[in-house]
């Protein structure tokens, strides 16, 4: 009988605990945004696949910088007749923009372009943003699998996106997302995108292959993460025109 | 044959050097092949088919962090002989010429004695093109680079000139300060043959040469334009006075680019310091007189001096978005120094000189506004409306035109359809002042790093407007291209 009290108060409080651990959609965001972007800066390059419907494959590569949870820099290395182009985004109070070498000129990516794709990839300039997910989207609602927080989210109104609801998919272990459906606005499935080969990154943990798959033009891209540094101390001033149009 | 190891042990030693070089540098060698060929549509028109094939080096090394040097180097060679003479057939040189060109050559300095969080300043030195202006190809507020119209119709082209320029940047990039000068004027590099057209006087390339103001009631004049070997062109002697110079100041605010700018350069386009000719009297009816008018003077124009009149640009350039539309403007006020014709005109009765305005000393402006959408769907609009072509150089002679590009591409941007209209209007001329141009193109990518391009162009035009200048280029085109 004193086992079986025991067991029964181990349950009861179990049960009585449990809804207080339980985190909320936004809290699970919040913890998404805090593991994604824990790392104070990264370097990255990176190889791109890209594969149409019919399987023929190209390739891009480029370099990739990140500071904290807004500034990006993307510089394409290969293959020679798009190298050179690089982007910048500035983050929350600053604009995106393209450096286009053959006319020497920044330019301003302009709301028109923001969801279209980014260099023949799938990535439109959109995904590029490196804004938190708080920033830019609301939860809806949660569902939970053994190994996953899954998301329902929906942009934010004020932000000027082509997607509708977005489902992301949150592992329980790290917070970290390895799957992310994109629908369009009228609730169509869109993009895919799919994260693997997780592994330590100086103290954090990074995902080396990512996938994004356009399911309606049956279009893909993938990046394989060749080299990665984080937290190498890059300057604010290194996000800036004057770096994006350094030879 | 008796060349061959020469060639082989240069070559050998070549790329010995350039290897060694690219691995104690980090150089970075990146190249285009490309051929074209223009085949002409109207037959008898200008050419019939024009081939130019190319190979383009770009070189860069970075022997310090802050140190980048950038080379860009050119060999071409098209299907125009220099042959004259039976000799000439032995040189290969000659049967098939080949140029080698400089397009870049310069070093960039980042951070140079200024680099904290306040104030950075950068040098770049050697041979460079400015890129000043936001508008799409037409920039008159960049009178410091010279065109490059090789091809008539690459109107974004332009040649570098040798310089320095120093930008300093401010705080986060709050304001950029930028200064230019060039110790020699490098001219634009025009299709002449297609604008001197018949008569030269009355080209684009001379539109303040009038002669109307030597007319007299008395006598019927008759003029026999000089042919293009009697066009003389004096280049500007590199010396202090001759120098070319800018500074522009450039910041962000409300999300728009603001640029002011103010340079002091030259006109692209030479216009006539003196005119020498040699004057006939003839009786009415004699060749090229007319019938039963007064005493008939022919006078045949022997030398023509050109030269480049100099100008100031104060300019302004806007670039930013309205809403999901991207917009941008450029004004351009032009403070051209005058410039008089000296004409003088010999005959059995002695010489006489008279003096007309080439280019009056009064400003004037030339501006494009511009704007580009993207459709949803992919498809890329963008509209430049043109106040002043750059043949233009007085502010009573400025056309009007409108040019519209369309864009969209499909296959992941492998296969891209463009196509692109011109109008021009002369308001002074009404009707007759309108012009127009199409140029359609269609390019595929079918493998990374090449490309097949084949497209139409075709101009027509009243007399007198600037795009009927092209009417004579009527043209199926193919260019095969690879980057490496």
């Amino acid at each position: 009988m004193v086992r079986v009290g025991g067991m029964a108060l181990v349950a009861a409080l179990w049960l009585l605990s449990g809804p207080a651990l339980a985190l909320s959609g936004d809290e699970v965001l919040a913890k998404v945004d805090q593991a994604e972007f824990s790392a104070k800066d990264s370097t990255a390059t990176v190889r791109m696949e890209l594969e149409d419907a019919d399987g023929a494959k190209s390739y891009r590569k480029m370099e990739m910088y990140q500071q904290g949870t807004s500034k990006r820099l993307i510089r394409f290395l290969e293959p020679a007749d798009v190298k050179g182009m690089a982007f910048l985004d500035e983050g929350t109070d600053g604009g995106m923009y393209l450096w286009l070498p053959a006319l020497q000129k920044v330019r301003l990516v302009a709301g028109h372009v923001k969801n279209d794709n980014f260099a023949g990839t799938d990535f439109s300039y959109e995904d590029l943003s490196s804004d938190t997910f708080a920033s830019r989207l609301t939860v809806q609602g949660m569902t939970e699998d053994a190994e996953h927080h899954v998301l329902a989210l929906q942009p934010k109104p004020d932000k000027d996106s082509d997607y509708g609801p977005v489902k992301l998919f949150v592992r329980k272990a790290d917070f970290l997302f390895d799957r992310i459906e994109f629908s369009d606005k009228s609730g169509k499935p869109w993009k895919v995108m799919t994260r693997s080969d997780f592994r330590p990154a100086g103290k954090y943990t990074q995902s080396y292959l990512m996938e994004i798959k356009d399911v309606k033009k049956n279009h893909a891209t993938r990046n394989f993460v060749e080299k990665l540094q984080v937290d190498t101390g890059l300057k604010d001033s290194f996000f800036s025109k004057r770096q994006l149009k350094r030879n | 044959m008796t060349h061959a190891p020469r060639w082989a042990a240069l070559s050998a030693f070549g790329l010995l050097a350039v290897a060694s070089l690219q691995a104690r540098a980090g150089m970075e060698l990146n190249g285009v092949v490309a051929t074209e060929n223009y085949i002409g549509v109207r037959h008898g028109d200008f050419y019939n088919f024009r081939n130019a094939n190319w190979f383009q080096l770009r070189i860069k090394a970075n022997p310090a962090e802050e140190v980048a040097a950038i080379a860009n180097l050119e060999l071409r060679n098209t299907n125009f002989t220099d042959v004259r003479l039976v000799d000439d057939l032995w040189d290969r040189g000659t049967v098939e010429p080949v140029s080698w060109r400089v397009n870049e050559a310069y070093v960039d300095y980042y951070g140079f004695l200024l680099d904290n969080d306040w104030v950075k300043l950068d040098l770049r030195a050697g041979k460079q093109v400015l890129g000043w202006g936001e508008a799409d190809g037409f920039n008159p507020t960049n009178p410091l680079d010279a065109l490059d119209l090789e091809n008539p119709l690459e109107f974004k082209a332009r040649v570098g000139n040798v310089g320095l320029k120093a930008a300093l940047t401010l705080g986060d990039e709050w304001v950029t300060l930028e200064g230019v000068v060039a110790p020699r004027y490098l001219p634009s590099v025009l299709p002449v043959d297609l604008f001197l057209g018949e008569d030269p006087l009355q080209s684009p390339l001379m539109p303040a040469f009038d002669l109307s103001a030597l007319e007299d009631p008395n006598l019927s004049l008759v003029l026999l334009p000089p042919g293009a070997e009697q066009l003389r062109t004096l280049t500007p002697a590199t010396q202090v006075d001759n120098l070319l110079g800018g500074a522009r100041v450039r910041w962000t605010l409300w999300d728009f680019e603001w640029t002011v700018s103010y340079a002091h350069a030259r006109e692209p386009v030479p216009s006539p310091r003196a005119v020498a000719g040699t004057a006939t009297f003839r009786n009415p009816g004699d060749e090229g007189c007319p019938a039963g008018g007064p005493t008939c003077v022919v006078v045949a124009v022997d030398d023509v001096e050109l030269a480049y009149p100099k100008i100031d640009v104060v300019g302004f350039n806007l670039r930013g978005a309205l809403g999901d539309v991207g917009v941008w403007a450029e004004v351009a006020l032009i403070l051209p120094e005058g410039e008089e014709t000296r004409i003088t005109v010999a005959s059995a009765l002695g010489s006489r000189t008279q003096t007309l305005t080439a280019v009056e000393d009064e400003p004037y402006t030339k501006w494009v506004l511009g704007a580009e959408y993207t459709i949803p769907g992919g498809y890329y609009l963008n509209l430049q409306w043109i106040h002043g072509f750059f043949v233009e150089m007085t502010g009573h002679r400025l056309h009007d035109y409108l040019f519209v590009s369309f864009r969209k591409a499909v296959l992941n941007d492998r296969l891209r359809f463009e196509l692109n209209l011109g109008g021009e209007l002369d308001t002074t001329q009404g009707r007759d002042g309108l012009a127009g141009l199409l140029n359609a193109l269609i390019s595929y990518k079918p493998f990374d790093g090449s490309e097949v391009a084949i497209g139409y162009l075709m101009a027509r035009g009243e007399d007198g407007t600037s795009l009927q200048l092209f009417e004579a280029l009527d043209q199926l085109f193919l260019r095969f291209r690879a980057d490496f």
